[in-house]
């Protein structure tokens, strides 16, 4: 899929929005990045588009573009810096990754790591918190989409990159006279060899490679193939618990895939497009626990998945542009799993939970198929999108027809100012991981949420932009635990999860964001918002990653040519946590069972400093980047839970991460 | 393993995993140290029975003062499905309580307030349907639920709240009721057991099955350390109390299982290596503290399916 106003067949220096290379970083004048413009794109509610140098000089995240999402409007602060984010009050797994029209799984690496690419194979990248257009689906939270890009250099380049996580290497040619580029690119982590040295028995590891061609046959067509693949490995074992006592014992976890996609695109003068696009790919996700000297139980799950798409855009005349398309996917994954035998029926529990071990093999089959149009009609300063997904779903042997009819509507009421207002339907097949066997539930039916959202976005002096943004989201069949025997085909069974949850979440997004002129830019953003669940009649709760107010701001100077200098500045509010007022002692499993109230609690305030400052210098052809981006520059050592004593009486606080100093260079020839 | 739930949330508790080394503020005591009132363990002769037997009860206390009263109760109540699985943020899912909380029926007062309580169960247990209704929770008939308890048994609840009037605990076991056509026979206590304490053997100074009483097997006087020495403490190797029963798993399906010898070690002073012991590992040491004193010890015998013993024994510790 091609954005309207991003024409495909532009090359090097050609199309406006400056790409995130370090060589474009150099210059002063270089374009903005981090847009929210007027008119944005028909059909989505709010996009936040991140390219250029405000995408890859943000404080706190290395250099990574992708990170830089977490300091936007609508995004609750995830624990530890991980990779996955709680957008406009919905739960991680709701909010999805797109790379070049099609799902990938992860996005980051662990431990705080580099996103699965690096950022030079990144042509732009688009958050939707909420909102999204129909070509997309499957998600009933926010949307990141990926479109990948290499620019055409006149020569082979070469990039390398070496910071306190790892070293990667990328190179660009040009092939059939600058008709065509071929680019690959390697990253390795050296946690594994580093890790050890402070924490003995944790392995930590990652790397990523990418393999791409892009060829244009004409200047309005372009085909490309991008092959691309991620493999993340945490193992923590010998590891002594709290106090030097206690048990020994070993989790691990391990998630990899790999990408084969290929696209070709075609843009007609008078505005036609047409967009095909295939994928085949693999996942592998496993999960180990153990204690020493018994069996490993864990999970794995994973196989093939297979996607296409087709889409066309048409300029019917008359201010009506028109876009349609298919869209599917589909995952053939194969389970395995071996678990702590679940509670049977009148039987005693041991004092040792995984004494008994349940082995299940499964099969998650799951084919989505999507038909997709909308109709934008402009007259003058109105503009409305009308459009609806349908999708037939096949999941673990049941069909679903979801439809996800939605509208947006702008208006352009003085030459600075818009409203927008947006609703519409998101299905989300039920994640995998709440389909095992056993554990889970393969007859889970799609969650579903209404966004609702009213804003305006204007213009003010000093070339700021602002958008105020108030959403509403109704959502319901969220998987939510259980424990409740039930009559199956199999006779009576114990089921976990069920599909009865209910949500809603509400708030208001402000930001403020000085676009890059006179060498500084920078952003303010602030979301009051109110993420709860509850069942049926049930006490409505906060949602676990609830946090009512989010504070951002970044900033960023370039002082002369060579120095650039940035800090980046987040508070927000605790998550919700159940407050344990004590606990009752199984006689029986000798264990403490906590008493508490349900999200009776929250988790102290967080902020956090993070400050960059970069230094960029000729070495003979080579431009280089020296930087120091530190994470949390004065240790504010954040609460990120509570490890209790035994009976629940006393409690002390898990801190979250520490001053990290990631200190890289990084090099362009 | 809660992590299996979720690979999101598995990988935001890993993380946290890795970083509990991190912690810092209130020191977290170990649960081998009995520095209080603490429950050691209930005991119940059988934990298994039939409609119309008398069950005998008895709660072992570590750190009891003589004012100490204690409160029996028996209810039906829903189990949790796992005792490894992660606490719901939707306000359900609650943990066991014992007799008390949401999910609890048809609580019955035991007649007894001191260490020990008879409770004889009522003829009608295996088809009180409120009592069925809390123990197997879903949308399952009557009919069902009786047929799972003539199956599966009964789980009632038996509950202990304990005070000395400065602290208050709470505890509670599990009794399988059985009906009185199963074939199958009921289950018994482990033997109490015995222990190597250094060069000293310990065992039980009565017949009593329920009794805690321990007390050096030998003839060479009490037991006694110099300060800061190193005991390893094993239990004897005599395991052939080991029976074999079957149970119907969260499936449905009947799984034989056999039991295992589960131990636990306390102490009112010095510390352990190592709090928890089965096969391989059940050898723990103890370190005696440094300065003279008694400590009392407690070492629990469980056979994995509600069956349990205890053993009491004090330890003077010397000067060298």
């Amino acid at each position: 899929m091609v954005p309207a106003d991003n024409d495909p067949t532009d090359t090097a220096g050609s199309s406006p929005p400056a790409r995130p290379t370090r060589a474009g970083a150099l210059r002063a004048s270089d374009d903005s990045s981090i847009q929210v413009r007027a008119r944005n794109e028909p059909g989505a509610a709010t996009r936040i588009i991140l390219r250029g140098t405000e995408a890859t000089t943000v404080p706190g995240t290395g250099g990574e573009p992708l990170r830089a999402v977490a300091s936007q409007p609508g995004v609750a602060r995830s624990p530890f810096g991980i990779g996955f984010y709680a957008v406009r009050g919905s739960s991680l797994e709701n909010t999805g990754f797109i790379v070049d029209g099609f799902t990938v799984p992860v996005l980051y690496h662990f431990a705080g790591g580099p996103s699965v690419l690096p950022s030079n194979f990144i042509g732009s990248l688009e958050f939707y918190p909420g909102g999204y257009p129909v070509q997309y689906g499957r998600f009933s939270g926010g949307l990141i989409t990926l479109d990948t890009r290499t620019q055409v250099p006149a020569r082979a380049t070469y990039t390398g990159e070496l910071n306190i996580f790892g070293l990667g290497l990328s190179a660009t040619t040009p092939i059939d006279r600058g008709n065509g580029t071929v680019s690959v690119g390697i990253r390795r982590s050296y946690y594994d060899l580093l890790l050890p040295l402070v924490f003995p028995g944790i392995t930590i590891n990652f790397g990523d490679l990418q393999l791409r061609a892009e060829y244009r046959f004409s200047p309005r067509t372009r085909l490309t193939v991008f092959v691309f693949g991620s493999t993340d490995l945490y193992d923590r074992s010998d590891i002594r618990t709290q106090n030097g006592a206690s048990t020994i014992n070993r989790d691990a976890i391990d998630y990899s895939f790999l990408r084969g996609t290929v696209r070709l695109e075609h843009r007609n003068p008078r505005g036609y497009e047409l967009s095909l696009g295939g994928m085949i790919g693999a996942d592998n996700v496993g999960f180990v626990s153990a204690d020493t000297g018994r069996q490993d139980s864990g999970v794995r799950y994973g196989g093939a998945t297979l996607g296409y798409r087709a889409h066309v855009r048409i300029p019917a005349g008359l201010g009506l542009v028109l876009t349609a398309g298919i869209d599917g996917q589909a995952y053939l994954y194969d389970t395995r799993l071996e678990f702590p035998q679940l509670q049977g029926y009148a039987v005693v529990p041991s004092p040792q939970s995984n004494r008994y071990a349940t082995h299940s093999d499964g099969k998650i089959t799951q084919i989505g198929t999507a038909l997709y149009f909308d109709g934008t009609f402009r007259r003058g300063p109105v503009e409305v999108t009308a459009g609806a997904r349908i999708e037939m779903l096949f999941n673990n042997g049941r069909w679903y027809t979801l439809a996800d009819p939605r509208l947006v509507a702008r208006a352009q009421v003085h030459r600075d100012v818009t409203l927008v207002a947006a609703s519409g339907i998101f299905h989300q097949p039920p994640p995998f991981f709440t389909q095992l066997p056993v554990v889970g539930n393969p007859e889970l039916t799609p969650q579903a949420a209404w966004q609702s959202s009213l804003g305006v976005e204007f213009r003010l002096p000093w070339a700021i932009d602002g958008r105020v943004t108030g959403f509403y989201s109704q959502m319901w069949d969220l998987p939510r635990p259980a424990n409740s025997l039930v009559e199956t085909a199999q006779g009576v069974q114990r089921v976990l999860l069920l599909s009865d949850g209910q949500g809603r979440a509400y708030g208001l997004e402000i930001s403020l964001r000085r676009r890059l002129q006179e060498r500084i830019y920078g952003w303010l953003s602030y979301t009051l918002s109110r993420s709860e669940r509850w069942v049926g009649d049930g006490p409505v709760v906060p949602n676990a990653l609830d946090q009512t107010h989010v504070l951002n701001a970044a900033a960023s100077w370039e002082i002369n040519n060579r120095w650039r200098l940035g800090a980046r500045f987040t508070l927000s509010s605790g998550y919700p946590n159940n407050q344990f007022t004590g606990g009752t002692f199984d006689s029986d499993a000798n264990a403490y069972r906590p008493t508490y109230i349900p999200e009776g609690e929250r988790l102290p305030v967080f902020h956090q400093l993070d400050v960059r400052v970069d230094y960029r210098f000729m070495w003979g052809s080579a431009k280089m980047d020296f930087y120091v981006d530190v994470l949390n520059t004065y240790s504010a050592r954040g609460t990120e839970g509570w490890s209790y004593q035994y009976d629940f009486r006393n409690r002390t606080g898990i801190a979250g991460l520490p001053i990290i100093p990631v200190v890289g260079i990084r090099g362009d020839l | 393993m809660t992590a299996l739930r979720a690979p999101r949330r598995a990988l935001a508790a890993v993380v946290m995993a890795s970083t509990l080394a991190l912690s810092c503020g209130t020191k977290i005591e170990q649960p081998q140290d009995v520095r209080g009132l603490r429950v050691i363990a209930l005991l119940a002769d059988a934990p298994e029975a039939q409609p119309g037997m008398p069950v005998r009860l008895r709660a072992v206390l570590g750190g009891a003062s003589p004012a100490a009263t204690l409160r029996w109760t028996v209810c039906a109540r829903t189990e949790e499905a796992s005792t490894s699985l992660p606490i719901s943020s939707y306000g359900q899912f609650r943990p066991d309580e014992g007799c008390d909380g949401e999910r609890v029926a048809d609580v019955r007062t035991i007649f007894g307030r001191g260490l020990e309580a008879m409770f004889t169960v009522p003829d009608d247990a295996l088809v009180n349907d409120a009592w069925l209704s809390a123990a197997f929770a879903g949308s399952l008939s009557p009919e069902r639920r009786r047929e799972l308890a003539r199956l599966a048994g009964l789980p009632l609840v038996v509950t202990v709240d304990v005070t000395d009037g400065e602290h208050s605990l709470r505890a509670f076991k599990r009794l399988v009721i059985f009906s009185r056509e199963r074939a199958a026979p009921l289950n018994s206590n482990p033997p109490t057991p015995v222990l190597s304490f250094g060069d000293r053997t310990v065992g039980a100074q009565t017949a009593d099955p329920l009794s805690e009483r321990c007390g050096p097997l030998d003839t060479r006087g009490p037991l006694t350390v110099p300060v800061g020495t190193r005991v390893l403490v094993t239990p004897a190797p005599d395991e052939t109390w080991f029976e074999s029963y079957t149970v119907l798993d969260a499936q449905g399906r009947e799984t034989p299982v056999t039991e295992s010898a589960f131990y636990n070690f306390f102490s009112t002073a010095g510390t352990w290596e190592l709090g928890r012991a089965r096969a391989p590992e059940r050898n723990p040491t103890w370190i005696a503290p440094a300065d003279p004193s008694t400590a009392t010890f407690w070492v629990t015998s469980r056979d994995g399916r509600g069956g349990a013993s205890a053993c009491r024994f004090d330890v003077t510790v010397v000067a060298r």
